[in-house]
């Protein structure tokens, strides 16, 4: 609930304002240098689109005309960068897919409708740089003095950051500061784009069923990416201040230092940092531009008599000299190559000749959460597959 | 006391509420503009968010 308070607080501030209030100072995505904004309305042969570039805006119908304005503004397999695609909504894609699956590999433009298919392959992916939903990652980056629901529509986002299109909108979100963990996530774009490339051209293959193995990578791919985000996002000084009200942060004042145990005094009760879980730290408040230089682990929470939380970490270098400073504690980040771990370690488990995905034996049970943003975008694409 | 209690919002506050999901026993302290009877909590993340404007 007070998550919502502090979301209510950002707007209104806005409201006051009459000018966005920043919910991030880094990139919310990953960052493709080369993007196409199309926005595409109907299905088939009433498809219409209007495909915008740096160079050009071309609207045209017609499921070759869309195809053939994407090959002229430069998507196809022929680029080693993968292109991005902006839109503004969640049906231009669909639409784009259902044209590109009427190509055939003989046409002249299944390069560029296998460059669709890879777009709707790596559109789940979080974070990604293949499908960038502009009022979605405006939303991530700022707050306005509106109810959620208007910050769905891109003439908002037009207006309250005075952009004249959606290209214009992308300039804003790429004046944000480098976001270091998600080039990791652009790199798995680029790996992904090149595999697209090669499957698309040897065997024409793009729209055949995803192989089991590949599936089962992919989603371990998404978990990490997931992960890489939400630990980007705690990166981000405003992310963290934000990340107090969720209680993923934790912030207090250092009361005793005893054989690298270090207790604080917390300013809130409902952190979510549990005993055993491994975490980050550093000096400061929770938006101080620092990377955590601490390590180590809570060792235990508590509430004093007088209502006082305590937390208790075990943490390498505690130091008493840090007695009366303020700390703030986080969830340990992701890795620099958690998403390239991801995938060549199950890719490597899931290729051996002994693995229960070939051989069909029942697997030793190994579980994990699925982030919420995961099955989402499954239960979306299910949703879609039944259309 | 922060801006929140200011007339000219509150028309607002009743809209992102209703868009926020605050509970509705929290809400009309803050909308009405008594949020000293809202939770603390809840108080301190809306002065948090109203003092995030003020950040780079």
């Amino acid at each position: 609930m007070s998550a919502a308070a502090f979301d209510l607080g950002l707007r209104l501030r806005a409201a006051a304002d009459q000018h966005p209030v920043a919910r991030r100072v880094t990139h919310p995505c990953a960052i493709a240098p080369h993007v196409v904004a199309v926005t595409a309305t109907g299905r088939g042969a009433a498809l219409t689109a209007t495909v915008h570039t740096a160079a050009s805006t071309v609207t045209v119908q017609g499921a070759r005309a869309v195809l053939s304005a994407l090959a002229t503004a430069g998507v196809d397999l022929s680029t080693d960068e993968p292109p991005g695609l902006l839109v503004e909504d969640r049906r231009t894609l669909p639409a784009l897919l259902s044209v590109a699956r009427t190509i055939s590999t003989d046409d002249a433009l299944w390069p560029s409708a296998a460059a669709v298919g890879w777009w709707a392959d790596r559109a789940d992916i979080p974070g990604t740089s293949a499908v960038l939903n502009v009022p979605v990652l405006c939303a991530q980056a700022w707050a306005t003095g509106a109810p959620p629901a208007a910050e769905r529509h891109p003439r908002h986002w037009r207006r309250w950051l005075r952009a004249r299109d959606t290209l214009d909108l992308w300039d804003r979100l790429l004046a944000l500061d480098p976001a270091p963990l998600l080039r990791q996530i652009r790199a798995d774009d680029e790996h992904s784009w090149n595999s697209w490339r090669d499957r698309a051209s040897h065997d024409g293959g793009w729209r055949q069923h995803e192989h089991h193995r590949d599936a089962a990578v992919n989603l371990a791919v998404r978990c990490a990416a997931a992960d890489v985000i939400a630990a980007a996002t705690l990166t981000d000084p405003l992310g963290r201040v934000a990340a107090v009200h969720t209680g993923d942060v934790v912030s207090g004042t250092v009361l005793d230092v005893t054989d690298a145990r270090l207790t604080l005094a917390v300013t809130r009760i409902d952190g979510r940092l549990r005993r055993d879980s491994p975490v980050e730290a550093f000096i400061g408040p929770p938006d101080r531009a620092v990377n955590p230089n601490l390590s180590g682990r809570v060792a235990g929470s508590a509430v004093a008599p007088d209502g006082t939380g305590l937390l208790t970490l075990r943490l390498g270098r505690a130091s008493s000299q840090m007695v009366g400073s303020t700390v703030t504690v986080l969830p340990q980040r992701a890795s620099m190559n958690a998403v390239k771990q991801a995938r060549y370690t199950y890719g490597s488990l899931y290729g051996q000749r002994g693995s229960w995905l070939v051989t069909g034996k029942t697997p030793v049970p190994h579980r994990r959460d699925v982030p919420l943003e995961v099955l989402a975008a499954a239960a979306a694409a299910d949703r879609e597959d039944k259309k | 006391m922060i801006a929140v209690t200011e007339k000219t919002l509150s028309d607002l506050t009743r809209r992102v509420l209703a868009g926020t999901g605050i509970a509705a026993n929290d809400a009309p302290a803050v909308a009405a503009g008594a949020p000293s009877q809202a939770h603390p909590l809840l108080l301190a993340a809306l002065q948090d968010g109203w003092r995030m404007g003020d950040r780079p």
